[in-house]
């Protein structure tokens, strides 16, 4: 299965709230990932973040599932400021998850 | 019955906040409070919000709020527009239409639980105060990001009672935002947390919120709703850093704590027996010292350590 979310029909152009990204994270992408072969994620039409939200569904996903998720998911439709937000955030989560996992 | 009425100073900018705050820390336990606002001639966005908070809260105690000097107030249509008398419940006849606020001031808003209300709102203010931006433009972004964080942070540590405003300075090009609700306050947000000692003060919880990496919110022993954490504990000090790098303010005033830089200085201590029992964070942002967003977000990011790894192809087209 293969999964495709457009981040601006669900959140709109600015993603702020950290807690309905954490949210939408476990609820939409968590309870279905091992189901899933890949998923992309579309920031067509999304000028804007903050790092509550990068970190929060982002961050998180990339600590809980580390090399995985480099393999699974795709952005795609991003500008330069989304890039910058989703590059730290992803590369925090993995710095994490490497950090949890070292000796393991 | 026990009454007591607190009279506005004419003016307050940041400077004169803990003036006010000491003012309105008389209200405490008093059944019938009055704000006098006759003298009132100018009022920041962080002074506006902080008397909200404060009537709120005591309303929420079952105090009841009154208004005196309305009628002499030079300043009183400015505070009809902004619906500081709406938020006070105080439904009094306006002798003026209402035109569009843009580019001046943005009339206070209340935050909420509802979904989208912290996305909505912080667009909602920054194209208020930047009527000729566009999304993609670098100060509208940087605007838009410190409000979304500001916001993000007040909602979920106010309990959803927060109320936040702001205002535009043209002449120095300057805008300033604030948030303010009457809550735990900070120290109260590390209670039950495995940091509890290091806040052991108002000034350490502030130092310790500043500090990246740490959230309140990620440090609770018991499992957060859906996991993981729903903060990061950068968004406040990433504000800090921006409004340094574009020449602003950072001021936060919680309980007896205070903290306000100034361009990036740290200002000294000048509050003994301010008193504000939930959180004030006051955040002022130069436009024209905004050039280059995403770099400036950047540069913060690798200020705290923070930088991007090879990430690999994930990226697409």
């Amino acid at each position: 299965m293969n999964l495709e979310i457009s981040m601006a029909r669900e959140f709109g152009d600015f993603l702020a709230d950290g807690h309905v990204g954490n949210q939408f994270r476990s609820l939409r992408i968590e309870s279905v990932w091992s189901r899933v072969d890949s998923v992309k994620f579309d920031f067509e039409g999304v000028t804007n973040m903050t790092d509550s939200f990068a970190h929060a569904f982002f961050g998180n996903m990339a600590e809980e599932h580390g090399e995985e998720l480099l393999a699974k998911v795709r952005f795609i439709g991003c500008s330069k400021v989304v890039r910058s937000f989703l590059s730290i955030a992803v590369s925090e989560g993995l710095r994490r998850h490497r950090e949890m996992h070292r000796g393991a | 019955m026990s009454r007591i009425t607190i009279p506005l100073p004419p003016r307050v900018f940041e400077d004169q906040l803990p003036h006010l705050l000491r003012s309105l820390a008389v209200g405490d336990g008093h059944e019938e409070v009055s704000i006098d606002i006759s003298e009132v001639k100018f009022l920041t966005p962080a002074a506006i919000v902080a008397v909200l908070a404060r009537c709120h809260g005591w309303m929420a105690r079952g105090g009841r709020i009154f208004l005196r000097g309305a009628h002499e107030c030079e300043n009183l249509r400015y505070l009809q527009r902004i619906d500081f008398l709406r938020h006070l419940g105080i439904d009094m006849e306006e002798d003026f239409h209402r035109h569009p606020t843009a580019d001046r001031f943005v009339p206070i808003q209340a935050l909420t639980f509802a979904r989208g209300n912290v996305d909505v709102i912080s667009s909602e203010i920054t194209r208020c105060v930047l009527p000729n931006s566009e999304p993609s433009d670098d100060v509208y972004g940087m605007m838009q990001y410190a409000t979304g964080e500001l916001l993000s942070n007040a909602k979920y540590h106010s309990g959803g009672k927060a109320f936040v405003c702001a205002q535009v300075f043209p002449q120095r090009n300057l805008v300033r935002i604030a948030v303010a609700d009457d809550g735990q306050g900070i120290r109260g947000s590390f209670v039950n947390t495995t940091r509890e000692a290091d806040a052991a003060t108002p000034d350490d919880a502030i130092r310790l919120a500043l500090q990246p990496g740490v959230s309140s919110a990620n440090l609770r022993p018991v499992p957060q709703p859906y996991g993981g954490r729903s903060h990061r504990g950068v968004g406040l000090t990433i504000t800090r850093i921006l409004a340094a790098q574009a020449l602003g303010e950072l001021t936060i005033s919680t309980e007896s704590g205070w903290f306000r830089e100034r361009h990036g200085q740290e200002l000294p201590p000048q509050s003994p027996g301010v008193s504000f029992p939930g959180t004030l964070v006051a955040v002022s942002l130069h436009r024209d010292h905004i050039a280059d967003y995403a770099a400036m977000h950047a540069t913060a990011m690798a200020e705290i350590g923070m930088g991007p790894l090879d990430t690999g192809g994930i990226f697409g087209d």
